[in-house]
Protein backbone atom coordinates (compact mmCIF):
# COMPACT_ATOMS: atom_id res chain seq x y z
CA UNK A 1 0.00 0.00 0.00
CA UNK A 2 1.32 3.54 -1.01
CA UNK A 3 2.32 5.69 1.73
CA UNK A 4 0.87 8.81 0.99
CA UNK A 5 1.99 11.08 4.24
CA UNK A 6 4.53 13.29 2.26
CA UNK A 7 1.80 13.74 -0.41
CA UNK A 8 -0.48 15.85 1.59
CA UNK A 9 2.28 18.08 3.52
CA UNK A 10 2.33 21.82 1.84
CA UNK A 11 3.51 22.48 -1.49
CA UNK A 12 6.89 23.27 -0.11
CA UNK A 13 7.79 20.88 1.46
CA UNK A 14 5.57 17.80 -0.88
CA UNK A 15 6.66 15.25 -3.05
CA UNK A 16 4.81 13.93 -5.75
CA UNK A 17 2.75 10.37 -5.80
CA UNK A 18 4.92 7.69 -5.33
CA UNK A 19 5.67 5.31 -8.14
CA UNK A 20 2.95 2.63 -6.94
CA UNK A 21 0.64 5.44 -8.47
CA UNK A 22 1.73 5.12 -12.26
CA UNK A 23 2.99 1.61 -12.36
CA UNK A 24 1.21 -0.73 -9.40
CA UNK A 25 -1.42 -2.75 -10.55
CA UNK A 26 -3.19 -3.08 -7.12
CA UNK A 27 -3.04 0.60 -6.46
CA UNK A 28 -4.49 0.94 -10.01
CA UNK A 29 -7.29 -0.68 -8.67
CA UNK A 30 -7.73 1.19 -5.84
CA UNK A 31 -7.83 4.10 -7.36
CA UNK A 32 -10.46 2.88 -9.65
CA UNK A 33 -12.96 2.67 -6.89
CA UNK A 34 -11.58 5.70 -4.22
CA UNK A 35 -10.75 8.33 -6.98
CA UNK A 36 -12.39 7.60 -10.31
CA UNK A 37 -15.74 5.61 -8.79
CA UNK A 38 -16.36 7.32 -6.06
CA UNK A 39 -16.42 10.94 -7.65
CA UNK A 40 -17.70 12.58 -10.94
CA UNK A 41 -16.16 10.48 -13.15
CA UNK A 42 -16.31 11.78 -17.30
CA UNK A 43 -16.51 9.00 -19.18
CA UNK A 44 -19.08 10.31 -22.49
CA UNK A 45 -19.79 13.36 -24.63
CA UNK A 46 -23.59 14.00 -24.70
CA UNK A 47 -23.62 15.43 -28.56
CA UNK A 48 -22.84 11.08 -29.04
CA UNK A 49 -26.66 10.72 -28.38
CA UNK A 50 -27.97 14.05 -29.75
CA UNK A 51 -31.99 12.37 -30.57
CA UNK A 52 -34.66 11.00 -28.44
CA UNK A 53 -34.07 6.97 -28.59
CA UNK A 54 -30.28 7.45 -29.50
CA UNK A 55 -28.37 4.85 -26.96
CA UNK A 56 -24.39 4.53 -26.62
CA UNK A 57 -22.83 2.06 -25.00
CA UNK A 58 -19.40 2.52 -23.65
CA UNK A 59 -17.12 1.17 -20.68
CA UNK A 60 -15.67 2.90 -18.11
CA UNK A 61 -12.59 0.88 -16.21
CA UNK A 62 -14.56 -1.90 -17.68
CA UNK A 63 -17.83 -1.03 -16.06
CA UNK A 64 -20.38 -1.34 -18.72
CA UNK A 65 -22.71 1.71 -19.23
CA UNK A 66 -25.01 2.57 -21.34
CA UNK A 67 -25.38 6.22 -21.97
CA UNK A 68 -29.79 7.15 -23.66
CA UNK A 69 -31.25 10.31 -24.45
CA UNK A 70 -34.69 9.75 -22.93
CA UNK A 71 -38.02 10.32 -24.02
CA UNK A 72 -37.76 14.19 -22.23
CA UNK A 73 -34.69 14.63 -23.96
CA UNK A 74 -32.52 14.31 -20.77
CA UNK A 75 -29.57 11.77 -20.82
CA UNK A 76 -29.75 9.09 -18.41
CA UNK A 77 -26.74 6.64 -17.78
CA UNK A 78 -27.28 2.86 -17.18
CA UNK A 79 -25.61 0.39 -16.15
CA UNK A 80 -25.17 -2.01 -19.66
CA UNK A 81 -26.20 -4.67 -18.25
CA UNK A 82 -29.35 -6.62 -18.41
CA UNK A 83 -31.04 -7.50 -14.37
CA UNK A 84 -31.52 -11.21 -15.74
CA UNK A 85 -28.62 -13.30 -16.57
CA UNK A 86 -25.54 -10.10 -17.10
CA UNK A 87 -26.10 -10.41 -20.73
CA UNK A 88 -24.72 -6.64 -22.02
CA UNK A 89 -28.02 -5.37 -22.97
CA UNK A 90 -26.39 -3.10 -26.01
CA UNK A 91 -23.18 -3.36 -28.31
CA UNK A 92 -23.16 -0.71 -30.53
CA UNK A 93 -24.63 2.39 -31.12
CA UNK A 94 -28.43 3.13 -32.16
CA UNK A 95 -31.49 4.42 -32.13
CA UNK A 96 -34.19 2.76 -29.93
CA UNK A 97 -37.85 3.23 -30.84
CA UNK A 98 -39.25 1.05 -28.33
CA UNK A 99 -38.02 -0.41 -25.79
CA UNK A 100 -34.24 -1.94 -25.28
CA UNK A 101 -34.34 -5.54 -25.95
CA UNK A 102 -31.90 -7.94 -24.31
CA UNK A 103 -30.52 -10.03 -26.83
CA UNK A 104 -30.12 -13.24 -25.15
CA UNK A 105 -33.79 -13.85 -23.31
CA UNK A 106 -35.66 -10.56 -24.94
CA UNK A 107 -36.28 -8.70 -21.54
CA UNK A 108 -37.25 -5.44 -22.18
CA UNK A 109 -36.62 -1.87 -20.39
CA UNK A 110 -37.76 1.12 -21.55
CA UNK A 111 -36.04 4.28 -22.05
CA UNK A 112 -36.36 5.05 -18.18
CA UNK A 113 -34.96 1.94 -17.33
CA UNK A 114 -38.36 0.14 -16.09
CA UNK A 115 -38.76 -3.54 -16.90
CA UNK A 116 -41.33 -3.70 -19.64
CA UNK A 117 -41.72 -7.08 -20.45
CA UNK A 118 -40.30 -10.39 -19.56
CA UNK A 119 -41.55 -12.88 -22.20
CA UNK A 120 -42.26 -16.43 -21.14
CA UNK A 121 -40.74 -15.76 -17.51
CA UNK A 122 -43.28 -18.02 -16.26
CA UNK A 123 -43.26 -21.00 -18.86
CA UNK A 124 -44.06 -21.00 -23.06
CA UNK A 125 -46.74 -17.81 -23.53
CA UNK A 126 -46.37 -17.51 -19.65
CA UNK A 127 -44.86 -13.50 -19.29
CA UNK A 128 -45.40 -12.69 -15.42
CA UNK A 129 -44.35 -15.49 -12.42
CA UNK A 130 -45.70 -14.66 -8.98
CA UNK A 131 -42.27 -14.39 -7.75
CA UNK A 132 -40.76 -12.19 -10.73
CA UNK A 133 -41.40 -8.57 -9.45
CA UNK A 134 -40.66 -6.04 -12.29
CA UNK A 135 -40.58 -3.21 -10.44
CA UNK A 136 -37.87 -4.24 -8.29
CA UNK A 137 -35.83 -5.21 -11.61
CA UNK A 138 -35.92 -2.57 -13.29
CA UNK A 139 -32.22 -0.76 -15.02
CA UNK A 140 -29.78 -0.05 -12.73
CA UNK A 141 -29.09 3.97 -13.25
CA UNK A 142 -26.21 5.53 -12.52
CA UNK A 143 -25.95 9.11 -11.36
CA UNK A 144 -24.92 11.87 -14.31
CA UNK A 145 -24.69 15.32 -14.81
CA UNK A 146 -23.72 16.72 -17.63
CA UNK A 147 -21.44 20.20 -17.88
CA UNK A 148 -20.38 21.47 -20.93
CA UNK A 149 -21.27 18.79 -22.04
CA UNK A 150 -19.23 16.07 -21.00
CA UNK A 151 -21.69 13.46 -18.91
CA UNK A 152 -20.17 12.99 -15.86
CA UNK A 153 -21.30 9.78 -13.66
CA UNK A 154 -20.66 9.23 -9.87
CA UNK A 155 -20.73 4.96 -9.88
CA UNK A 156 -20.53 4.26 -6.43
CA UNK A 157 -23.90 6.59 -6.07
CA UNK A 158 -22.91 8.04 -2.76
CA UNK A 159 -20.70 11.48 -3.44
CA UNK A 160 -22.07 14.81 -3.07
CA UNK A 161 -24.39 16.14 -5.65
CA UNK A 162 -22.42 17.48 -8.68
CA UNK A 163 -23.34 21.27 -8.33
CA UNK A 164 -22.21 21.61 -4.87
CA UNK A 165 -18.92 19.62 -5.56
CA UNK A 166 -17.75 21.89 -8.54
CA UNK A 167 -20.31 25.09 -7.48
CA UNK A 168 -17.07 27.36 -7.75
CA UNK A 169 -16.28 26.37 -10.97
CA UNK A 170 -19.99 26.39 -12.33
CA UNK A 171 -19.97 29.75 -10.99
CA UNK A 172 -16.64 30.67 -12.18
CA UNK A 173 -17.84 29.97 -15.87
CA UNK A 174 -21.22 30.67 -15.82
CA UNK A 175 -21.11 32.85 -18.91
CA UNK A 176 -20.79 29.70 -20.72
CA UNK A 177 -23.48 28.15 -19.76
CA UNK A 178 -25.10 28.25 -23.23
CA UNK A 179 -25.74 25.80 -26.28
CA UNK A 180 -22.84 24.55 -27.50
CA UNK A 181 -22.50 23.59 -30.78
CA UNK A 182 -20.05 20.99 -32.31
CA UNK A 183 -19.81 19.26 -36.01
CA UNK A 184 -17.92 16.08 -36.19
CA UNK A 185 -15.19 17.04 -37.88
CA UNK A 186 -14.27 18.72 -34.56
CA UNK A 187 -13.48 15.46 -32.51
CA UNK A 188 -10.55 13.14 -32.77
CA UNK A 189 -8.96 10.71 -30.03
CA UNK A 190 -5.34 10.00 -28.93
CA UNK A 191 -3.93 7.29 -27.58
CA UNK A 192 -0.91 7.49 -24.96
CA UNK A 193 1.28 5.03 -23.36
CA UNK A 194 0.87 6.22 -19.97
CA UNK A 195 -1.24 6.38 -16.80
CA UNK A 196 -4.02 9.05 -16.90
CA UNK A 197 -3.35 11.03 -14.16
CA UNK A 198 -0.17 12.14 -15.79
CA UNK A 199 -2.33 13.78 -18.74
CA UNK A 200 -4.33 15.79 -15.65
CA UNK A 201 -0.59 16.98 -14.81
CA UNK A 202 0.92 18.13 -17.52
CA UNK A 203 -2.37 19.78 -18.50
CA UNK A 204 -3.07 22.09 -14.89
CA UNK A 205 0.60 23.59 -15.21
CA UNK A 206 1.62 26.15 -17.58
CA UNK A 207 5.79 25.91 -16.34
CA UNK A 208 6.39 23.79 -19.32
CA UNK A 209 4.77 25.43 -21.71
CA UNK A 210 8.19 27.42 -23.33
CA UNK A 211 9.97 23.99 -23.73
CA UNK A 212 7.02 21.75 -24.53
CA UNK A 213 4.97 24.31 -26.82
CA UNK A 214 7.22 26.47 -28.43
CA UNK A 215 5.77 27.84 -30.83
CA UNK A 216 3.59 29.66 -27.34
CA UNK A 217 6.43 31.39 -26.65
CA UNK A 218 5.82 34.48 -28.88
CA UNK A 219 2.13 34.39 -28.75
CA UNK A 220 1.34 33.07 -25.11
CA UNK A 221 4.63 33.50 -23.18
CA UNK A 222 4.74 32.29 -19.55
CA UNK A 223 4.67 35.32 -17.90
CA UNK A 224 1.36 35.73 -19.47
CA UNK A 225 -0.25 32.90 -17.93
CA UNK A 226 -1.53 32.61 -13.97
CA UNK A 227 -2.62 29.64 -12.11
CA UNK A 228 -6.17 28.55 -11.16
CA UNK A 229 -6.07 26.61 -7.94
CA UNK A 230 -9.18 25.65 -6.04
CA UNK A 231 -7.91 23.67 -3.37
CA UNK A 232 -9.83 19.79 -3.36
CA UNK A 233 -11.78 21.08 -6.55
CA UNK A 234 -9.91 21.60 -9.48
CA UNK A 235 -6.29 23.11 -10.66
CA UNK A 236 -5.06 24.80 -14.16
CA UNK A 237 -4.09 27.70 -15.94
CA UNK A 238 -5.22 31.07 -17.84
CA UNK A 239 -3.57 33.20 -20.24
CA UNK A 240 -4.17 36.75 -20.76
CA UNK A 241 -3.16 36.58 -24.45
CA UNK A 242 -5.92 34.30 -26.42
CA UNK A 243 -5.93 35.35 -29.64
CA UNK A 244 -8.66 34.48 -32.04
CA UNK A 245 -7.80 32.19 -35.12
CA UNK A 246 -8.02 33.89 -38.43
CA UNK A 247 -8.66 32.63 -41.81
CA UNK A 248 -7.18 34.54 -45.28
CA UNK A 249 -9.60 36.83 -44.95
CA UNK A 250 -9.79 37.41 -41.53
CA UNK A 251 -12.82 35.87 -40.34
CA UNK A 252 -12.87 35.05 -37.08
CA UNK A 253 -15.70 32.20 -35.06
CA UNK A 254 -18.49 33.46 -33.84
CA UNK A 255 -18.18 34.57 -29.85
CA UNK A 256 -20.79 33.31 -27.51
CA UNK A 257 -23.09 35.79 -26.85
CA UNK A 258 -22.78 37.98 -24.04
CA UNK A 259 -19.30 36.88 -22.62
CA UNK A 260 -18.34 39.57 -20.68
CA UNK A 261 -15.32 42.21 -21.74
CA UNK A 262 -12.71 39.82 -19.83
CA UNK A 263 -12.82 36.94 -22.25
CA UNK A 264 -11.99 39.64 -25.32
CA UNK A 265 -7.78 38.12 -24.50
CA UNK A 266 -8.68 35.85 -21.61
CA UNK A 267 -8.65 32.19 -21.69
CA UNK A 268 -8.72 29.36 -19.07
CA UNK A 269 -7.86 25.94 -19.25
CA UNK A 270 -8.56 23.41 -16.22
CA UNK A 271 -8.08 20.18 -14.93
CA UNK A 272 -11.33 19.07 -13.14
CA UNK A 273 -10.76 16.22 -11.06
CA UNK A 274 -10.52 13.43 -11.92
CA UNK A 275 -10.01 13.32 -15.37
CA UNK A 276 -11.74 15.63 -17.57
CA UNK A 277 -9.79 18.67 -19.32
CA UNK A 278 -11.26 21.68 -20.05
CA UNK A 279 -10.79 24.88 -22.11
CA UNK A 280 -12.85 28.09 -22.96
CA UNK A 281 -12.42 31.32 -24.98
CA UNK A 282 -14.57 33.42 -26.04
CA UNK A 283 -15.17 31.96 -29.38
CA UNK A 284 -14.72 27.96 -28.80
CA UNK A 285 -14.57 25.58 -25.92
CA UNK A 286 -12.94 22.43 -25.86
CA UNK A 287 -13.64 18.87 -23.09
CA UNK A 288 -10.77 15.91 -23.33
CA UNK A 289 -11.84 13.24 -21.42
CA UNK A 290 -9.53 10.85 -19.77
CA UNK A 291 -10.33 7.28 -20.80
CA UNK A 292 -8.05 4.81 -18.31
CA UNK A 293 -7.34 1.57 -20.52
CA UNK A 294 -5.12 0.38 -18.39
CA UNK A 295 -2.88 1.75 -15.48
CA UNK A 296 -0.18 2.73 -18.47
CA UNK A 297 -2.95 3.05 -21.39
CA UNK A 298 -5.29 5.89 -22.07
CA UNK A 299 -7.57 7.40 -24.49
CA UNK A 300 -8.07 10.63 -24.59
CA UNK A 301 -11.02 11.68 -26.53
CA UNK A 302 -11.71 15.02 -27.46
CA UNK A 303 -14.13 17.30 -28.44
CA UNK A 304 -14.05 21.21 -29.39
CA UNK A 305 -17.68 22.90 -29.10
CA UNK A 306 -18.61 26.55 -30.79
CA UNK A 307 -21.04 29.10 -29.81
CA UNK A 308 -23.62 29.74 -32.58
CA UNK A 309 -25.03 27.03 -35.07
CA UNK A 310 -23.19 28.97 -37.70
CA UNK A 311 -20.11 28.26 -36.79
CA UNK A 312 -20.29 24.38 -37.42
CA UNK A 313 -22.13 24.71 -40.64
CA UNK A 314 -20.21 24.82 -44.15
CA UNK A 315 -18.78 28.54 -44.37
CA UNK A 316 -16.51 27.68 -41.39
CA UNK A 317 -15.52 24.23 -42.08
CA UNK A 318 -11.64 25.79 -43.35
CA UNK A 319 -11.54 27.44 -39.76
CA UNK A 320 -12.62 24.94 -37.76
CA UNK A 321 -10.14 22.52 -39.40
CA UNK A 322 -7.34 24.58 -38.75
CA UNK A 323 -8.52 25.24 -35.01
CA UNK A 324 -8.77 21.22 -34.54
CA UNK A 325 -5.53 20.92 -36.29
CA UNK A 326 -4.32 23.53 -33.96
CA UNK A 327 -5.49 21.96 -31.17
CA UNK A 328 -4.59 18.57 -32.00
CA UNK A 329 -0.61 19.46 -32.37
CA UNK A 330 -0.93 21.42 -29.38
CA UNK A 331 -1.79 17.61 -27.52
CA UNK A 332 0.15 15.85 -29.31
CA UNK A 333 3.46 17.77 -28.15
CA UNK A 334 2.45 16.85 -24.89
CA UNK A 335 2.27 12.81 -25.19
CA UNK A 336 6.62 12.50 -25.11
CA UNK A 337 6.07 13.72 -21.75
CA UNK A 338 3.23 11.98 -20.45
CA UNK A 339 4.75 8.97 -22.04
CA UNK A 340 8.13 10.14 -20.53
CA UNK A 341 6.97 10.37 -17.26
CA UNK A 342 5.18 6.59 -17.43
CA UNK A 343 8.59 5.54 -18.32
CA UNK A 344 10.76 7.05 -15.71
CA UNK A 345 8.28 6.07 -12.85
CA UNK A 346 9.86 2.73 -13.04
CA UNK A 347 12.99 4.20 -11.56
CA UNK A 348 13.12 2.87 -8.09
CA UNK A 349 14.49 5.66 -6.46
CA UNK A 350 12.28 8.17 -7.86
CA UNK A 351 10.24 9.55 -4.86
CA UNK A 352 7.54 11.57 -6.27
CA UNK A 353 9.51 14.46 -7.59
CA UNK A 354 10.20 17.46 -5.50
CA UNK A 355 7.82 20.43 -6.78
CA UNK A 356 8.49 24.34 -7.63
CA UNK A 357 7.27 25.94 -4.98
CA UNK A 358 6.14 28.78 -7.61
CA UNK A 359 5.51 27.05 -10.57
CA UNK A 360 3.45 23.94 -9.18
CA UNK A 361 0.91 24.85 -7.39
CA UNK A 362 -1.71 23.43 -9.71
CA UNK A 363 -0.17 19.65 -10.22
CA UNK A 364 0.68 19.42 -6.13
CA UNK A 365 -3.05 20.43 -5.42
CA UNK A 366 -4.09 17.47 -8.04
CA UNK A 367 -1.55 14.90 -6.19
CA UNK A 368 -3.04 16.33 -3.04
CA UNK A 369 -6.45 15.60 -3.75
CA UNK A 370 -6.04 12.20 -5.19
CA UNK A 371 -3.98 11.21 -2.03
CA UNK A 372 -7.41 12.45 -0.17
CA UNK A 373 -9.67 10.66 -1.96
CA UNK A 374 -7.50 7.62 -1.44
CA UNK A 375 -7.20 8.12 2.24
CA UNK A 376 -10.70 8.47 2.07
CA UNK A 377 -11.30 4.98 0.87
CA UNK A 378 -8.60 3.90 3.06
CA UNK A 379 -10.49 5.30 6.25
CA UNK A 380 -13.96 3.50 4.99
CA UNK A 381 -11.98 0.27 4.38
CA UNK A 382 -10.85 0.77 7.95
CA UNK A 383 -7.19 1.00 6.94
CA UNK A 384 -5.04 3.39 8.57
CA UNK B 1 -44.35 -25.51 -50.07
CA UNK B 2 -46.72 -25.85 -47.39
CA UNK B 3 -47.87 -22.41 -45.60
CA UNK B 4 -46.51 -23.41 -42.41
CA UNK B 5 -42.93 -24.18 -44.68
CA UNK B 6 -43.73 -20.93 -46.14
CA UNK B 7 -44.26 -18.80 -42.94
CA UNK B 8 -41.20 -20.74 -41.04
CA UNK B 9 -38.57 -19.33 -43.63
CA UNK B 10 -40.02 -16.08 -43.78
CA UNK B 11 -39.92 -16.01 -40.13
CA UNK B 12 -36.13 -17.32 -40.21
CA UNK B 13 -35.50 -14.48 -42.74
CA UNK B 14 -37.00 -11.64 -40.95
CA UNK B 15 -34.24 -12.95 -38.07
CA UNK B 16 -31.82 -12.75 -39.94
CA UNK B 17 -32.38 -9.20 -41.54
CA UNK B 18 -33.85 -7.62 -38.65
CA UNK B 19 -37.21 -7.34 -40.12
CA UNK B 20 -38.96 -6.66 -37.20
CA UNK B 21 -42.52 -5.35 -38.42
CA UNK B 22 -42.63 -8.72 -40.86
CA UNK B 23 -42.12 -10.65 -37.19
CA UNK B 24 -44.73 -8.96 -35.94
CA UNK B 25 -46.99 -9.25 -38.12
CA UNK B 26 -46.19 -13.63 -38.46
CA UNK B 27 -46.31 -14.10 -34.98
CA UNK B 28 -49.51 -12.25 -34.99
CA UNK B 29 -51.27 -13.61 -37.47
CA UNK B 30 -50.22 -17.02 -36.20
CA UNK B 31 -50.96 -16.45 -32.90
CA UNK B 32 -54.43 -14.98 -32.93
CA UNK B 33 -54.96 -18.63 -35.27
CA UNK B 34 -53.97 -20.53 -32.79
CA UNK B 35 -56.42 -18.75 -30.30
CA UNK B 36 -59.16 -19.05 -32.24
CA UNK B 37 -58.28 -22.88 -32.11
CA UNK B 38 -58.56 -22.81 -28.33
CA UNK B 39 -54.86 -23.46 -28.34
CA UNK B 40 -53.93 -20.94 -25.55
CA UNK B 41 -50.65 -21.67 -24.90
CA UNK B 42 -49.54 -22.14 -27.80
CA UNK B 43 -51.44 -18.74 -29.07
CA UNK B 44 -50.36 -16.84 -26.24
CA UNK B 45 -46.31 -18.14 -27.14
CA UNK B 46 -46.73 -16.36 -30.74
CA UNK B 47 -48.52 -13.45 -29.33
CA UNK B 48 -45.44 -12.94 -26.93
CA UNK B 49 -43.03 -13.42 -29.65
CA UNK B 50 -45.06 -10.11 -31.75
CA UNK B 51 -45.52 -8.22 -28.53
CA UNK B 52 -41.50 -8.40 -27.87
CA UNK B 53 -40.84 -6.89 -31.33
CA UNK B 54 -43.38 -4.50 -31.37
CA UNK B 55 -42.29 -3.22 -27.77
CA UNK B 56 -38.91 -3.07 -29.30
CA UNK B 57 -39.54 -1.09 -32.44
CA UNK B 58 -42.40 1.01 -30.46
CA UNK B 59 -44.88 -0.44 -33.27
CA UNK B 60 -48.53 0.53 -32.18
CA UNK B 61 -49.42 -3.09 -32.56
CA UNK B 62 -48.16 -3.27 -28.60
CA UNK B 63 -50.71 -1.78 -26.76
CA UNK B 64 -53.46 -4.28 -29.10
CA UNK B 65 -51.61 -7.05 -28.62
CA UNK B 66 -50.60 -6.12 -24.86
CA UNK B 67 -54.41 -6.42 -24.18
CA UNK B 68 -55.26 -9.91 -25.22
CA UNK B 69 -52.04 -11.19 -23.04
CA UNK B 70 -53.40 -9.82 -20.51
CA UNK B 71 -56.99 -10.84 -20.62
CA UNK B 72 -55.21 -14.46 -20.66
CA UNK B 73 -53.45 -13.50 -17.49
CA UNK B 74 -49.94 -13.92 -19.43
CA UNK B 75 -49.08 -9.86 -18.58
CA UNK B 76 -49.32 -7.01 -16.53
Amino acid sequence: MSNLSSVVQPLNFAKGLPNEHYIDDQTFIEERESVLFANWSAVAFAKDVPKVGDVNPTTFLEMPLLMIRDNDEQVRVYQNTCLHRGMILISEKSNIRGTIRCPYHSWCYGLDGRLRSTPHVGGPGQNTHIDIKRDELNLIEIRSYVFMDVVFVNISGNAESFEEVHSDLLDRWKEFDKPFYHNPDSSFELLVNSNWKLAVENYCESYHLPWVHPGLNLVSRLEDHYHLEKHLKYSGQGSLVYSQLKDENNQVFPDFEGVSDKWDTASEYISLYPNVLLGVHRDHTYAIILDPLTINKTRERIAIYYATEQAIDLEYNDLRAKNTNFWKEVFKEDIFVVEGMQKGRHGKFFDGGKFSPIMDGPTHLFHEWVATQINIGRKKRGIK
Amino acid sequence: MTRFEHLNSQVIKAHKIGETSSLIDIYDLLGAEELEKGAITSGCFLLTQAYVYALESGDKRASKIHKILKYYGREE
